[in-house]
């Protein structure tokens, strides 16, 4: 990889800090803003509180120091990993993260190389002869998926498939009722991983046609396509090398904001299948009014978006030499 | 002298969903090898589609060549299936734009994009490509063209890029080279080294080359020959020093005497009156009818037949019948 | 007035070529229909419960009826009313406060426009559904919290539309002109500038009452929407505790939804066409 990019590479992550801080800040303003005790909300109101604990936890907090100093010392503990102990798991909240993240990203990263791979494609051979009938047929079809809730085609996905053709399990990671190992565990971790994936690769797929589809259609209309026919290069070359490579270019950016959106939806679509990710933590926190939990996990989600966007830039620097040099 | 390209009777037409635009109507032109033939005429007349109708370039929705002959050392373009046509693009027939910026690809290096063209048509001279794209380069006089074959087109200059163009379009050593403007974006110093470098080129290489400009300078600087264009037609056409001595067709007049005022600090600028005309709705008759100064009434109900008025000069005008 | 009659017929004669941004069109507007007859064509309050639970469609109960023998059929149509309307409300809101911040950050630039063009960009990191997630469940679920949220939520990327036009509608003459007639700069900002800005924003709207319509029953299905109302998340969210108990509790209100926002998307589509024309060939 040439040089510059490793200097791009630096200053988007750089640039990412400042960011990182401002999700803590927005994260401590608000435990502090909302009404009623923010020690009762610290514990979370799922569990009883004794005063002992009251007050271990308010001491904890240091309510009665300033507010800027609060402040830092939140800072503090959620750089060096600490973000906070629900009491309504009895677990470090890092932890609890810890034991789901792998899910979560197992299903995302499924569906969206799936459906990225395949919506890509679809977008290219749709460009081919825009505003024909099977081009609009195809368009309409795509809007039509990129349109639906999430959490609904997951519903109706168990309702076809699980529930009225009994193909494919609903629930969960592994089926509950038996143990099985090796080659037949990880056959019963993708039946069932089927069905969440499709929920995810359903809007996914949607949403890369249609944008690959418009990009393909700008970047086709450009000059050095003509050049590259004129040169006598296989349809082929000219489609792929000279047009999908440039038109890629808001694509890369759209998949990385796919992504944070998906992520958001895990919390939709995990709850629908009772998928053990992120999502699913989210929603049983926010159900047991668990809010140390609920807070750790704004600051994972948005960290993770932050990566991911800095994935997408340098992603967007190696295909694109000119941003690197500016 | 054998004639390499022979286009008689072209009609390229674009269907858009609300009018017909007759871009190139009915016209016909040649170029012999080893010359430099000028098309020349203002923006809009069609000498941009003229010259992308040879090698069938032109966009299929909405263009359409409807009729005429394209012989391309003796072999009818026309008829050929488009994977034959591939093979002469690039290779026999190769072409050079306007604006090198919008016309290389951005995110390939230009080392990358010469080569492949070579590989295009020569795919077993793998071993030796990398030495060809030098030598392209070379031949097009670009400095340090190791380094320049690793650069993307943006790190580029704008004489720089229309050279590395130009090395595409010759890298495969083409029989005819069909240039749109390719002097247009560039200030005068560097139009001037190009001009200088497509005569070493047809030198050297003793290919042809097609000029499409509207400028008359560059077209007396190196054309053998030249065309006149108005509004879809050909309207004069001869040998560069009989067209610039006695210019026949008043339009061909009126761009001379436009041009030579600009060069000489004339007080007032001559111009053609009138407007271009649209290709949609030509003028019926003689299409330059509406600004002619000379006109009479036969001019604007039928087209003219062609006179000649020297050896090697054609004019089609009522004036000369 | 006249031009501007003029302009909307000029503007719907293009519109209307589209057929699918038609149907869009008619979509939505049927659904506005029914939320707003909805007290007349389900006059029963949709908390009622009743005896016959899980029944499934017919004559009685057009829709089924879920655990509580509450009629789904009045569900859909009272769930309409709110669901569009939180739509539309933080839709409103949203566009609101991104054309204000747009226009501020294109029309003045420099440090102001660093400065929210960085806040802009932090907000656009983490998530709207978390996000509103996060702040109604610490805020108490209300109607006006929920549409609130969502609106303040979602202005991004009316922003960045406004600004991108701000920047450069800013550099044209008719604002030089203005200028030197001595316009101050707040009445240029929403005298002149705007008005040509609004445009390429509206298209965005259509597709922000589409976000903010699935956010709410997003929400919702957590169970975070108000419980004194009916709305389509909260049938949903109905649907996922039984839903092997009848397919009809998720399949009407689902439908319905993605019918409402598979019209907003396509009048989206359509605007965006009649807003910018390309050259359709034949």
């Amino acid at each position: 990889m040439p040089r510059e990019l490793w200097g791009y590479i630096a200053k988007r992550a750089l640039e990412a800090i400042p960011l990182f801080f401002f999700i803590i800040i927005v994260s401590f303003t608000l435990v502090h803003l909302a009404p009623g005790d923010p020690v009762v909300r610290m514990i979370g109101e799922g569990v009883s509180i004794s005063p002992e604990l009251y007050n271990k936890v308010r001491a904890e907090m240091g309510l009665d120091r300033p507010i800027y100093e609060q402040l830092l010392a939140y800072l503090q503990k959620v750089i060096q990993g600490d973000l906070g102990f629900s009491y309504f798991y009895n677990q470090p909240v890092a932890n609890l993260i810890a034991e789901r993240l792998l899910a979560t990203l197992l299903l995302m990263f499924t569906a969206m190389s799936i459906s990225s791979v395949i919506g890509i494609l679809l977008g290219v051979v749709s460009s081919q002869k825009p505003y024909s009938k099977t081009d609009n047929f195809f368009t309409t079809l795509s809007l039509v998926g990129y349109s639906l809730p999430l959490f609904w085609t997951g519903q109706i996905f168990i309702l076809v498939f699980a529930i009225g053709l009994g193909l494919l399990p609903a629930q969960g990671f592994v089926s509950l009722r038996t143990t099985l190992f090796g080659f037949d565990y990880v056959i019963d971790v993708l039946s069932h991983l089927v069905l969440p994936a499709s929920t995810y690769a359903l809007y996914s797929l949607a949403l890369m046609t249609r944008l690959t589809r418009a990009s393909m259609l700008e970047t086709l209309r450009k000059d050095f396509i003509l050049t590259a026919r004129s040169k006598g290069l296989a349809d082929r070359t000219v489609i792929f090398r000279h047009g999908l490579r440039n038109a890629l270019l808001p694509v890369v950016t759209i998949m990385g904001i796919n992504f944070g959106f998906m992520l958001a939806g895990s919390v939709l679509v995990e709850t629908v299948f009772s998928w053990p990710g992120l999502g699913r933590l989210l929603y049983d926190a926010i159900t047991g009014r668990d809010y140390t939990t609920v807070m750790g996990m704004l600051i994972i989600i948005s960290t993770m978006v932050i990566i991911s966007n800095l994935i997408v830039d340098i992603a967007y620097a190696y295909i694109d030499p000119r941003i690197s040099h500016r | 002298m054998n004639k390499l390209l022979n286009v008689q009777d072209l009609k390229t037409y674009f269907y858009t969903s609300t009018s017909i635009v007759k871009a190139v109507d009915n016209i016909t032109f040649e170029v012999e090898s080893n010359e430099t033939v000028g098309l020349v005429g203002e923006s809009g007349c069609g000498k941009s589609t003229a010259a992308l109708s040879v090698p069938r370039l032109i966009a299929s929705p909405p263009g359409k060549i409807l009729q005429g002959k394209i012989a391309f050392k003796e072999r009818s373009l026309l008829d050929l299936p488009e994977r034959e046509m591939k093979k002469i693009r690039g290779k026999e027939i190769s072409m050079i734009f306007q604006d090198p910026m919008t016309f290389l690809n951005p995110v390939m290096k230009i080392g990358q994009q010469i080569q492949e063209t070579i590989l295009a048509h020569q795919p077993e001279d793998v071993k030796n490509v990398k030495t060809r794209v030098i030598e392209a380069l070379e031949m097009v006089q670009i400095p340090s063209p190791r380094n320049v074959a690793e650069m993307y087109p943006y790190e580029l200059s704008g004489g720089m890029r229309q050279r590395a163009l130009i090395a595409m379009a010759i890298s495969c050593k083409p029989d005819l080279v069909i240039a749109d403007e390719p002097t247009t974006a560039l200030d005068v110093t560097v139009q001037a080294q190009i001009l200088t470098l497509f005569e070493r080129l047809r030198d050297e290489f003793r290919s042809s080359l097609f000029l499409i400009t509207h400028d008359l300078g560059v077209v007396s600087e190196i054309c053998d020959r030249v065309y006149i264009m108005y509004a879809g037609k050909i309207v004069e056409s001869g040998d560069v020093i009989s067209i610039y001595e006695a210019p026949a067709h008043p339009y061909t007049t009126g761009l001379l005497k436009s041009a030579l005022s600009i060069d000489q600090f004339k007080k007032t600028l001559v111009t053609i009156e009138g407007t271009v005309p649209d290709l949609i709705n030509p003028p019926m008759g003689c299409r330059f009818h509406p600004r002619c100064p000379f006109v009479k009434p036969i001019c604007k109900q039928q087209e003219p037949r062609w006179t000649q008025t020297e050896p090697e000069h054609l004019v089609s005008c009522w004036l000369y019948e | 007035m006249e031009s501007y009659t003029k302009n909307l017929k000029q503007f719907w004669s293009l519109y209307k070529r589209n057929h699918a941004a038609v149907i869009g069109l008619l979509l939505v507007l049927f659904y506005v229909a029914v939320a707003a007859a909805a007290p007349i064509l389900a006059p029963i309050d949709p908390f009622t419960t009743g005896p016959s639970s899980f029944a499934p469609p017919s004559d009685q109960f057009p829709m089924g009826t879920d655990d509580l023998g509450r009629d789904i059929y009045s569900g859909v149509l009272h769930g309409a009313r709110i669901s569009l309307s939180i739509g539309f409300i933080a839709a409103t809101i949203s566009y609101l406060v991104g054309v204000i911040v747009g226009a501020f950050s294109g029309y003045y630039g420099g440090k102001v426009d660093d400065i929210l063009m960085r806040i802009t960009e932090a907000f656009q990191v983490i998530p709207v559904l978390v996000l509103a997630l996060v702040i109604i469940t610490l805020f108490q679920p209300t109607l006006w919290n929920i549409a609130f949220t969502i609106g303040i939520l979602a202005w991004p990327g009316t922003a960045r539309l406004v600004r991108a036009e701000f920047l450069s509608l800013k550099q044209q003459e008719f604002v030089e002109a203005a200028r030197s007639i001595g316009y101050s700069n707040m009445k240029i900002v929403f005298q002149e500038i705007l008005p040509n800005a609004i445009p390429p924003a509206i298209v965005n709207t259509s597709l922000q009452v589409a976000n903010a319509i699935l956010l709410e029953a997003g929400l919702g299905f957590l169970g975070l929407s108000d419980p004194n109302v009916m709305s389509w998340g909260f049938l949903l969210r109905n649907a996922q505790r039984f839903l092997r108990h009848g397919w009809w509790l998720s399949v009407f209100p689902g439908v319905s939804i993605s019918l409402v926002v598979i019209g907003l998307n396509l009048v989206g589509d359509g605007l965006n066409d009649a807003l910018n024309p390309r050259l359709k060939q034949r």
